[in-house]
This record gives C-alpha cells, sequence and structure tokens, in this order.
C-alpha cells in the first residue's frame, strides 16, 4: 500500500513538474517572439527602412510642443 | 460734476517688457510633457515634419498597418505616452501605405504589426558577407489582450529607458526580457501565477 502511494506521488510530481517546465518553455518561446532581436532574417527590412530615411520617405517625428518652442 | 467735463480718460497702456526668448534646451522632459496632439484615431493621423536628427543611440520606427486589433489599439491611444518615453531618440513612424509596402514585401512581419523596430546604431560595424544588424523589436501584434498589451508596451519602454547605456543590448534582452536563466525562470512562474489569478 505504501508503495502503490509512493508510485502515485512521485509519478503526479514528476508529471506536474513536466507541465510546468513545459509551460515556462512555451511562455519563454513566446517572450522571444514578442521581443526579438534583428537577425538574417530581417536584413531586408532594415534595409529598406534604412533607405526610406535616407531618400527621405520618413522622417522623425516632432511633436507640436517641441516645434512651439522653437518658434 | 458732470461726466462731460471730465477729460476721457484712454486707458493707460500697460508697459510690456520685452522678454529674452527662451533658450530651448534639448530633449528636456518637461517639454515633452504637454502634447497638443490628442485624440488620433491612428498613429498614421499625426504629421510628421521635418527636426534635426540628434546624435542617438538609437532610431525607432513604428510599423502600423492599420489593423484594428486590441494590441493596435493600446499602440494608437497610448503614443503620446510612448513619445514622453522616447525623448532622445528619432522616431519614425510609417504611414499606412508605407507600413503595409513593407510588410507586403517582407511577409515575415504579416500578423506582427503593429511593431516597435529599434535600430541600436552604436553595433559592432558590418561584417563582410553576413552583414549584422545591431538592434532588437517588439511585436505588439502578437498579444491579443489589451491589458497584456500594455503591460508588455511599458515593460519594452522601461526597458529602452533603462539600458540606453547598456555595453551589451542583446545580453540584456535575453536576461531580462525573455527571462532567461534561474531568476528568468522564477519571474516566468511569477507571472503566470499572477495571470492565472488574475492580479
Amino acid at each position: 500500500m505504501d508503495t502503490i502511494s509512493t508510485l502515485l506521488t512521485t509519478t503526479l510530481s514528476a508529471l506536474i513538474l513536466a507541465v510546468m517546465a513545459i509551460e515556462i518553455k512555451r511562455r519563454r518561446q513566446k517572450l522571444r517572439e514578442v521581443y526579438d532581436v534583428l537577425d538574417s532574417e530581417y536584413r531586408h527590412v532594415v534595409n529598406e527602412l534604412d533607405s526610406m530615411v535616407q531618400s527621405g520617405d520618413i522622417k522623425p517625428y516632432e511633436t507640436f510642443h517641441s516645434l512651439h518652442n522653437k518658434h | 460734476m458732470s461726466t462731460e467735463d471730465t477729460p476721457l480718460k484712454r486707458p493707460r497702456k500697460k508697459s510690456v517688457a520685452i522678454k529674452p526668448r527662451p533658450r530651448i534646451t534639448p530633449a528636456a522632459p518637461e517639454v515633452l510633457d504637454s502634447i497638443a496632439v490628442q485624440g488620433a484615431g491612428s498613429v498614421e493621423d499625426l504629421s510628421t515634419l521635418e527636426q534635426k536628427e540628434e546624435t542617438s543611440r538609437f532610431r525607432i520606427f513604428v510599423i502600423d498597418a492599420g489593423w484594428k486589433s486590441p494590441a493596435a489599439e493600446v499602440l494608437r491611444s497610448n503614443f503620446t505616452m510612448i513619445l514622453c518615453s522616447l525623448g532622445r531618440d528619432p522616431l519614425y513612424v510609417l504611414t499606412r501605405r508605407q507600413s503595409q509596402e513593407i510588410i507586403r514585401k517582407n511577409p515575415i512581419l504579416v500578423g506582427k504589426d503593429p511593431i516597435i523596430l529599434v535600430r541600436d546604431l552604436s553595433g559592432k560595424p558590418s561584417i563582410e558577407e553576413d552583414e549584422e544588424f545591431h538592434g532588437f523589436h517588439f511585436n505588439l501584434g502578437l498579444i491579443h489582450q489589451p491589458t497584456l498589451a500594455l503591460k508588455h508596451l511599458q515593460e519594452f519602454l522601461h526597458f529602452l529607458i533603462s539600458h540606453r547605456d547598456s555595453p551589451n543590448i542583446e545580453m540584456d534582452i535575453r536576461q531580462k526580457l525573455h527571462h532567461d536563466g534561474l531568476i528568468g525562470t522564477l519571474e516566468v512562474i511569477r507571472s503566470s501565477t499572477q495571470e492565472a489569478v488574475g492580479a
């Protein structure tokens, strides 16, 4: 009887730990997707953004207040 | 004594002292406290004007194609707060059309916008064959709950401000944002418990 209860407790603990490990891994993976570093996959994106800045297609955003202070 | 006898008194002109123009201090945080543009429906509606680009570490881009998602609404409604947080770094806001065009050319971005992409200009020089692009990006579109989107946005801005002078920001991202390591594991467990409880 004691053996069965020990076995059951051990199995349940292992299951809980396994579920926790899977959940932690899943959340970390989600965080890596949400906050990601720029790598070779984003090369074309970065190139395009840089060319847009250089050609003047996009310009730095300026608030109304900072403009008002200049005049 | 009638009123006709008394000479008309002209109101005395108040002497106005000519005050010298205040010197414009660059990127003073108090200046950004009152931003006149409010209630904008989308990021695209806000006008962009020319600004002398100061020497700064980051170049920040906002890519927003215009999806009506909870995360996108969080970004648009808190845009003034984002501006307040990013004092020194130039912020480039792509129009809806520009964002759609860049997403169309780069399918990897589909479903991830609105995206805040940060270019780290202080990275290492490019390697000959495989050019390294230093920076990171925040894919707000992957978050579906508004409260979680706001929380992540605040975390991202906090990270950006507090690690502005970090020598290795990518390592900091892995530790602080990705929650790698033992302390990160405990942080993941803590946040999971909070979400489960509903705090």
